[in-house]
């Protein structure tokens, strides 16, 4: 061994090293070895002195590895880490270690030799395991926000669209209760009027109170005539062509309603859905549908937690069905129910059972079924909790 | 002189809405009947009463257009005419196309009441015109 190294590198440098390194001659054969690539091989000093190097390596690699080894020998340059790399070791008790080689010819004592280096890759390999994974996982991460940023700024928007249908129709039907009741008195007095008119017809009279009765019927109509073009502008894109209507499937709108309003509310509820499978699509504009749903889920939910119920009692049951060539979707919930005085009066504008609430949600999910050709009313019977139910038009 | 389809019936829940309407159909020799609802006027409307019906579309219960529903469901054959607060052609054309005689908006004046009301009494008139006094007695409105 001392001999061997002469002038080229000091034993003791070449057994210190913590690389592990083989010296192996043209034939193939070890003739060296340090203690790190005993320890690595799992060999003595003396098991490896004189093995084929293929011995070295599993099998499956070896017949392939005599070719190598020719070529190597015969333009002998240095190969350095990297093209050896990914390659397997065969331990003494069969284990396969991977690692990569490195490979630098040398002249020992006038004959061609090769020094082999070997580094253990399994910790490399582990390191870029480990790489990959938290890499995948990163991207999977990554992924996940995007899809969620997605979701959330799909679910903005049609909170946003809902808000602004909501304040746009509460607006309206505010003004048209206003001027509903506005329009009542004045009907009277135009009436009232004309009728005290036609009693003077017949009498003498003087021409100043036919005069006044003629101005105050004339201008109660006038007053009603712009109650009634305010109203015509109010309700413009109620009937005519401006209301987009498409195709849509009531089930997938009634598990989206349900979503929204768990979505929206922090008090939880628990949802029981009856949906009639194959249901056909209904002909209706879905951000009004989205909206009237909402509406009555989000009641009966506030009408069981007001009641006292918990999370896990608060119940509301929605049922989509089929109904005299329309469908129907119920909603109902268990809290304390509708009597019949508040089932009549419950889509008037501005009626509210609510502490909070100023009684047009209803009015307006009423104007809304009813602008999508279909209608909305309560049952003050059907159940233990109050029960909606909604119908609109099929597609076909 | 008083027939029987000289008999209106006004169903609106304002009461100075069927107040000054009763006073404006009276003055033209109808006798006039007035109902707070549709509920109470279907009550009393047991059998095809003669006559008109002069409704109002927006009440609270059963409004106007469910109430003529109703009546064609329960084969009352009776001249309507409405009258609205707000009304919107769609809705003006179902309900003459479900046999209403007329479509009127609050606040309307005398000749055009005066005129559906005419339109619809004569209406009546034309359909029952050969039957026998006794049995149109029979269909009329009892009070």
């Amino acid at each position: 061994m001392d001999s061997l190294f002469e002038g080229l590198i000091s034993p003791a440098l070449f057994d210190a090293l913590a690389d592990a390194l083989l010296l192996a001659d043209e034939a193939g054969y070890v003739i060296a070895s340090n203690p790190a690539a005993q320890k690595f091989l799992g060999y003595t000093a003396e098991q490896i002195y004189g093995l084929e190097v293929e011995t070295l390596m599993p099998e499956r690699f070896r017949s392939i590895h005599y070719q190598h080894r020719e070529n190597f020998f015969i333009r002998p340059v240095k190969h350095p880490m990297g093209c050896g790399k990914g390659m397997v070791a065969l331990s003494r008790d069969g284990e396969e270690k991977p690692m990569d080689i490195s490979l630098t010819p040398l002249q020992v004592k006038g004959q061609a030799c090769v020094l082999i280096t070997l580094f253990d890759a399994s910790l490399r390999q582990q390191t870029e395991n480990a790489l990959r994974i938290s890499e995948e996982r990163l991207e999977g991460i990554m992924y996940h926000m995007t899809e969620r940023r997605v979701t959330e700024q799909k679910q903005r928007h049609r909170r946003g669209e809902l808000d602004a249908l909501r304040s746009q129709q509460v607006a309206i039907q505010t003004a048209t209760a206003i001027a509903h009741e506005l329009n009542q008195p004045l009907a009277a007095v135009s009436a009232y009027s004309e009728v005290a008119l036609h009693e003077l017809a017949n009498l003498d009279c003087s021409e100043n109170l036919r005069r006044a009765l003629q101005g105050s019927a004339e201008q109660a109509q006038r007053a009603g005539k712009t109650l009634h073009e305010l109203l015509e502008f109010l309700h413009q894109g109620d009937f005519n062509g401006d209301l987009a209507i498409a195709p849509i499937d009531m089930n997938e709108m009634v598990r989206d309603a349900i979503a929204a309003v768990q979505h929206d509310s922090h008090e939880g509820f628990h949802p029981v859905l009856q949906l009639k499978h194959d249901l056909p699509a209904v002909m209706a504009n879905r951000i009004q549908v989205q909206s009237i749903l909402t509406n009555l889920i989000h009641n009966g939910v506030e009408a069981a937690r007001n009641a006292g119920m918990s999370v896990s009692t608060a119940m509301i049951r929605v049922q989509t069905d089929s109904k005299s060539g329309m469908a129907q979707i119920t909603v109902q919930d268990n809290g304390p129910g509708l009597d019949a005085d508040m089932a009549s009066k419950i889509f008037t504008p501005f009626f509210t059972t609510k502490l909070r609430g100023i009684g047009m949600g209803l009015a307006v999910s009423h104007a809304l079924a009813k602008a999508n050709g279909g209608k909305l009313w309560a049952s003050p019977v059907a159940g233990p909790g109050a029960t909606f139910y909604l119908t609109l038009p099929f597609a076909s | 002189m008083m027939t029987s389809s000289n008999k209106v019936f006004i169903v609106d829940d304002e009461p100075a809405v069927r107040d000054s309407l009763s006073l404006m159909i009276e003055q033209d020799d109808f006798s006039v009947q007035a109902f707070d609802s549709a509920e109470s006027f279907l009550l009393a409307c047991l059998r095809t009463p003669c006559g008109c019906a002069i409704i109002d579309v927006q009440m609270s219960g059963m409004d106007g257009m469910q109430l003529q529903e109703e009546m064609i469901n329960r084969g009352i054959q009776l001249p309507v005419v409405f009258l609205t607060g707000h009304g919107n052609i769609p809705m003006s054309v179902r309900a003459i196309k479900a046999g209403a005689v007329d479509f009127l908006t609050k606040p309307v004046t005398r000749d055009k009441l005066l005129g559906s009301v005419r339109a619809a009494s004569r209406l009546e008139s034309a359909r029952w015109p050969r039957l026998p006094g006794s049995n149109r007695f029979s269909r009329c409105w009892l009070t």
